[in-house]
């Protein structure tokens, strides 16, 4: 769990916290939560001190990191000081933020942010391949283009038109600088201080709360001696969607002959999942030694296989053909006379094994 | 018998020995003993000695551009090509397409012989054959008078004397020739630099560390590892199940391998089939060749026998690359090292002869190696950006030239730069270089150190059509530069005397640069030049419309060919008159067909004139008559 202390030094630095984001907040006026706990501070290039505090849950999970953000933005004074609350995910990623009523982030000439900006410029602070990293900030205005500004009688430069869709016009400074903040020393820290402070609670919390990025940093940290006990989590995401995180999860399932019966499942909805993920269940049976039980799950489900797929489960049966009972064995011949005219050379040589046996 | 295979073994062994016989296993290298007993030797080998103006090795597309710019501008050529094919990358033998600063998805398709050649291969090749692609090339390049043609021929040695490359040796194996070849200047387009490093000069290898020249791209500590090379397939639908069984020694893939590296197609693949790792690109390229087809083979068995893509069943492999398509090696040490933040911030070099306008697009070396790591990362560029000619040739010789993915680049740098189309027009920028060095007795830093040379080269490159950024036509011999114009008619904003405006093209700046007038039956537009007393011409030059805005390259991948157009590209005009008068007098004439060049040149012979008509009667498609310029020359 998180920083364990003594219940003294607990109620002291909780006390401290509450003061010190007390007044934080009366200065920036965004909420905060008693058991928010700071967790670094951090000084930009603008000699500014942002505070990282992490955010948890009802549970007191962690479930956030935020600070708040008083910051001057333009180089050129076009654009009013920004203040902002700013949110990463537990991993470091842009997850949010918050405007301060009446002081809501503006553009060229302090034109308010439109819905639509808002939307680019979240999209721009999540994107951490974004080519912000890769240039400096006077490299994205075009020197060749002057816009007026009414407000102090003059010009300046516009928005390369390559960036524009990269930017948020008129607000590229805004972006520059909270995309660097954002997605600079403070998302390593932050993924530091996760990574120190991983527990099971979390972990769980993760898989199944979190998104496909939190579902494959767990998946990547999951011990063998945990995989028992992430065991509802692995059902649960090999349903889900994403067939990269099924696929992690089915290689993180432990001996099926310890899931049973829940990991017959897999084998019963075989057709519902995408053929990835079907590729992948018939080679976590094959890994394993299979009992008679899975093997009459298999026999089930042949008729919906594919020709690989078929061959695939055949191999389940040939590996484990010492397990498979009358029944079953009554079964996957009563199946492969039904094939009749269709047998290949695989079901002549399944049909072989049944015969010898 | 006996005797024979002694020979042949002596004859082997003038060289490394190593070099003649299997890379991979030297122990086949000849005995001393053994050698000194044998008779004949390197006898049996044909010499032919070869005087000229002009070596260019390596046929790729900067080589092939090279060697025609630089006979077309009068110089004679040898072009020594190691492949029994021209085209390197682009050939069928690789199967790369030829990609450039088409990228921007602007206007910045390359001009010059790189589009003269892809108009050629759009028209000719529209049964889209790789075969003929070469074909095309080949025409190309045999049909220039002054391009002497060695297929089959490896450079293997080279001679130097103090900053002057004397002449290269270089040994055909099918015909058993050894030549040696003296020239005036030289021209490394081999890709690897083997030229440079043979003769000693400087070059690069591996990543700068991102503080050497600021470079985001670059490492945190100098290492000496590039991008890989990668083996390409092509496949067909057979509509019949084909079944597949790999090689044993194929590599096995499973879905997770496939997280970064789209399987979209199957036709084609892919560019991420990629390996270097722990390879030297150079010296490890049989072991390399052996990995990449066990990495292409695993994917392909992947994709047929892993049952996650049913809709192969019916498709099998037409076409297995056996020639590694090369990313990066050696980068020759010019006068200018050209740095990331150059190609981000575009520079305004005096010297600018070419640019580029790829992606910073750097792939890691792990390649197929490592799928859990993405095969590149690419940074937009917000324009195309200048190359300077000081990166075109070696700071340590005075007739060594470069073009291709050799040059003066830093690594960062070098994922832009070393896209064919990019160095095509770096071929036809040394190849008019060189030519102008012979002509006027210069070294190329003589050339960047003179202010008129540079520029008279620039005017010259920009008559031929190369792609230059800011570089406006002011050529003194240009008559055209000093007539009225006039029109039949004109579209507002293609305006009749913006066809001696000095600008052949698109450069986004607002204006067009181009007549353009409509073409109906029963309405023939025409322009007309008038000059106020008369000149003589033998020459008219023009430049035409061809879409530069759109992709313009051959490629197996479906997705590359969609929203191009092959054949005759439709703005293009196709049949037009020419007529020159005086006092009002037609004093010549001459109708055009079926064109289809952005640069279309018409000798006459000098005829004394004091106005040139000219009158479109057809386009390839378009409604408009479109021409960028009009330029006349005494010669």
């Amino acid at each position: 769990m998180l920083n364990v202390k003594s219940p003294v030094s607990r109620i002291l630095s909780l006390a401290i916290r509450v003061i010190v984001l007390l007044l934080w907040s009366t200065t920036m006026g965004f909420p905060f939560h008693q058991n928010d706990q700071h967790i670094f501070t951090y000084r930009t290039d603008r000699e500014v001190d942002v505070r990282i505090f992490l955010a948890v849950d009802k549970d007191e999970l962690p479930d956030h990191y935020y600070c708040d953000l008083f910051t001057p933005i333009c180089l050129e004074d076009l654009c009013n000081p920004i203040e902002i609350r700013l949110e990463w995910d537990l991993l470091g990623n842009f997850r949010n933020y918050q405007e301060v009523k009446g002081k809501e982030i503006t553009k060229f000439d302090h034109e308010p942010f439109e819905e639509d900006d808002h939307k680019k410029l979240k999209e721009i602070l999540s994107d951490k391949e974004s080519l912000l990293q890769d240039y400096h900030i006077e490299d994205l205005v075009d020197t060749t283009q002057k816009v007026y500004s009414a407000e102090i009688d003059g010009l300046t430069a516009a928005t390369s038109k390559t960036f524009a869709d990269k930017l948020v016009p008129g607000a590229i400074y805004t972006c520059y600088t909270l995309w660097h903040i954002i997605n600079g020393e403070i998302a390593d820290k932050i993924l530091a201080h996760t990574q120190a402070n991983m527990s099971e609670a979390l972990k769980r919390k993760m898989l199944l709360r979190g998104s496909v990025a939190y579902q494959d940093f767990v998946l990547d940290r999951i011990l063998p001696e945990e995989r028992k006990t992430f065991q509802p989590e692995l059902f649960e995401l090999i349903d889900r969607e994403n067939p990269f995180i099924a696929i992690k999860s089915i290689r993180h399932l432990p001996d099926p002959n310890k899931l049973e019966p829940d990991v017959w499942k897999l084998i019963r909805n075989f057709d519902k999942y995408v053929l990835p993920v079907r590729s992948a269940i018939i080679q976590y049976f094959t890994r394993y030694p299979c009992n008679t039980s899975a093997l009459k799950e298999w026999v089930q489900v042949l008729g919906t296989l594919s020709e690989q797929q078929k061959v695939g489960v055949y191999g389940i049966f040939e590996k484990n053909k010492s397990q498979l009972d009358k029944t079953t064995i009554a079964g996957l011949k009563a199946y492969l006379e039904r094939r009749n005219d269709k047998l290949d050379g695989h079901d002549r040589k399944l049909m072989l094994i049944l015969n010898n046996l | 018998m006996n005797e024979n295979r002694r020979d042949f073994l002596k004859a082997m062994s003038f060289s490394s020995g190593a070099f003649f016989f299997s890379p991979v296993d030297s122990s086949l290298a000849p005995q001393e003993d053994l050698t000194k007993k044998l008779q004949g030797g390197t006898e049996i080998y044909k010499k032919r000695q070869i005087i000229t103006d002009v070596v260019v090795i390596g046929g790729g597309m900067s080589g092939i551009c090279a060697a025609l710019a630089a006979a077309r501008n009068g110089a004679k050529v040898v072009l020594v090509q190691n492949r029994s094919r021209l085209g390197g990358n682009a050939s069928s033998e690789i199967r790369m397409h030829i990609s450039g600063s088409s990228q921007l998805k602007q206007v910045w398709r390359e001009t010059g012989l790189l589009e003269e050649l892809m108009l050629d291969d759009s028209v000719l090749n529209q049964q889209n054959s790789y075969p003929m692609f070469d074909f095309v090339l080949y025409d190309k390049v045999i049909s220039e008078p002054n391009i002497t043609l060695l297929l089959d021929t490896a450079l293997y040695d080279a001679k130097a004397n103090g900053r002057k490359v004397e002449k290269v040796i270089a040994f055909c194996s099918p015909t058993e020739e050894l030549y040696e070849i003296t020239a005036k200047h030289f021209a490394d387009c081999t890709g690897d630099g083997t030229l440079a490093a043979l003769v000693g000069a400087e070059y690069m290898r591996g990543r700068e560390a991102a503080s050497k020249w600021d470079e985001s791209l670059g490492q945190p500590v100098e290492d000496k590892v590039g991008m890989g090379n990668s083996l390409l397939f092509m496949a067909d639908d057979f509509k019949k199940p084909m079944p597949f069984v790999a090689p044993p020694w194929a590599r096995k893939y499973t879905f997770e391998d496939f997280r970064y590296r789209k399987i979209y197609s199957i036709e084609y693949g892919y560019w991420w089939l990629e390996l270097a790792g722990k390879y030297d690109i150079i010296s490890d390229g049989q072991q390399l060749r052996h990995e990449l087809l066990s990495v292409l083979f695993g994917v392909w068995d992947y994709i047929k026998n892993s049952g996650n893509h049913p809709e192969s069943e019916t498709w099998a492999l037409t076409w297995v690359g056996m020639i590694q398509g090369k990313r990066e090696s050696r980068r020759i040490t010019g006068d200018h090292v050209l740095t990331q933040r150059e190609t981000q911030v575009p520079q305004n070099f005096p010297d600018r002869v070419a640019y580029g306008g790829w992606p910073l697009d750097d792939h890691p070396p792990e390649g197929m190696d490592d799928t859990s790591i993405r095969p590149n990362r690419a940074i937009h560029l917000k324009s195309p950006y200048s190359i300077p000619l000081r990166t075109l040739y070696s700071k340590d010789f005075d007739n060594l030239w470069m073009a291709g993915r050799n040059i003066s680049v830093s690594h960062a740098a070098l994922s832009s730069t070393r896209v064919m189309a990019t160095c095509a027009t770096l071929g036809q920028a040394v190849g008019t270089a060189m030519h102008y060095a012979i002509s006027r007795q210069m070294t190329g830093r003589q050339i960047v150190n003179s202010q008129a040379d540079m520029e008279r080269v620039q005017q010259l490159l920009l008559r031929q059509d190369q792609a230059m950024l800011n570089v406006k036509n002011q050529d003194p011999d240009d008559l055209a530069l000093q007539a009225n114009v006039s029109a039949s008619d004109e579209i507002k904003g293609f305006e009749a005397n913006q066809v001696i405006d000095g600008i052949n093209r698109d450069i986004q700046d607002g204006k067009s640069h181009q007549w353009r007038a409509r073409v109906t039956s029963g309405q023939e537009p025409w322009i007309q030049l008038a000059w106020n007393s008369p000149i003589k011409v033998g020459q008219i030059e023009f430049t035409f419309d061809t879409g530069l805005n759109r992709f313009l390259r051959f490629s197996g991948q479906k997705v590359v060919m969609a929203d191009q157009i092959r054949g005759r590209q439709p703005e293009t005009v196709s049949d037009f008159k020419i007529e020159g008068l005086r006092n009002g007098k037609v004093v010549y004439s001459d109708f055009v067909m079926n064109n289809y060049y952005r640069k279309y040149c018409h000798k006459l012979d000098p005829i004394s004139i004091d106005s040139l008509k000219i009158t479109v009667t057809k386009t390839n498609g378009d409604e408009f008559a479109r021409i960028f310029e009009i330029r006349c020359y005494k010669n």
